[in-house]
């Protein structure tokens, strides 16, 4: 299939990779030190947790996969890349070290954070931007995946104002994500600090994490916008499931 | 189906998705559905999506692109159905 990313965005991304990759050493000790030392963050069972993921992974093979997870905070992803594997296997296993999307009025407003979303490998979204920065986003992302690199989307968008699953605010674009690329695999993730009770800028010091992980190969007899939604949803409807499931629990 | 039949259907549906409630019962054919209504974009692909199941049609992505106002649902469902 045809690439729609340019030259040049591909030479970019690949450049980020490499640039990202001979900083990490320091970069990804300095990001899980803050989060571990500084936040004082912890995931139950994260032994238990790495070892599904990586049985996962292992059945997956070398196919496609992207992560969609729900969304409390703005620390998601960083907590996400740290807990699901051990951070020192990134360095022979970098592709597994998930890209992400920020949104750039959050991220991108001063050197430093952008500095750290590059080495992050972060892709930049702008939410309420045109229809052409959009789609250069979704084509950077359809290039990555098909790269065989990960890439961890949040599929409602922004963090839940309810501070629950709403598969019904989803934002469809993951869905042609999955259409374009093809026989993708998605891990969804769900995540939520024990005492996260709403959404919020950083989860509260101390933190202990439930991360609950299910693998899904999504299919849909529809094409367009309609496929899309429906691949959207088989995501959205198993984290909510996860959640379900969790606060069944007692939670 | 009559033009006010259509009309009504349409207004329907997108009151559905519309999170400005004072927007929606002043609504009319002038009404911007992103920026008036503040229907986000995907909730617009919920409501071509609608569309379609409710006049039984096919809506292609550049017909759906060039709807903005209550005005142009309703003159693309037309348009199709007849």
């Amino acid at each position: 299939m045809e690439l729609a990313l340019s030259k040049k965005y591909r030479a970019a991304l690949n450049l980020q990779k490499v640039v990202s990759y001979i900083n990490f050493p320091w970069f990804g000790t300095f990001i899980v030190g803050l989060l571990y030392l500084l936040g004082g963050y912890r995931c139950e069972n994260v032994g238990e947790l790495r070892s599904r993921v990586r049985a996962m992974l292992d059945e997956v093979g070398d196919r496609p996969l992207v992560i969609c997870s729900n969304h409390l905070t703005m620390i998601d992803s960083m907590l996400i890349s740290t807990f699901l594997f051990f951070y020192g296997s990134y360095m022979y296993r970098f592709r597994l070290f998930p890209w992400n999307v920020p949104e750039v009025l959050n991220f991108g407003k001063n050197l430093p954070l952008r500095i750290m979303c590059y080495l992050g490998k972060c892709v930049f979204v702008e939410r309420g931007g045109t229809l052409r920065s959009k789609k250069l986003t979704w084509e950077k992302l359809r290039y990555l995946v098909e790269q065989r690199e990960l890439v961890c989307i949040f599929p409602e968008g922004g963090r839940s104002r309810s501070g629950r699953v709403e598969p019904e605010n989803s934002v469809y674009g993951v869905g042609h994500l999955l259409q374009e690329v093809g026989d993708c695999h998605v891990l969804c993730v769900y995540l939520r600090g024990e005492g996260q009770k709403s959404f919020s800028f950083f989860p509260a010091r101390k933190e202990t994490f439930h991360v609950d992980v299910r693998m899904i190969r999504p299919r849909t007899e529809h094409s367009g916008r309609r496929g899309a939604r429906d691949m959207t949803l088989q995501a959205m409807n198993q984290i909510k499931d996860m959640e379900d499931q969790y606060l069944a629990g007692g939670k | 189906m009559t033009n006010e039949a259509i009309y009504d259907n349409v207004v329907e549906i997108i009151s559905k998705h519309a999170r400005n409630e004072a927007a929606v019962s002043a609504m009319n054919e002038n009404t911007n559905i992103l920026n008036d209504l503040q229907v986000n974009s995907a909730r617009l692909v919920d409501i071509v999506l609608d569309f379609e199941d409710k006049f039984d049609l096919e809506i292609s992505d550049d017909d759906a692109d060039k709807i903005s106002t209550i005005g142009d649902a309703v003159e693309l469902v037309k348009k199709l159905l007849h």
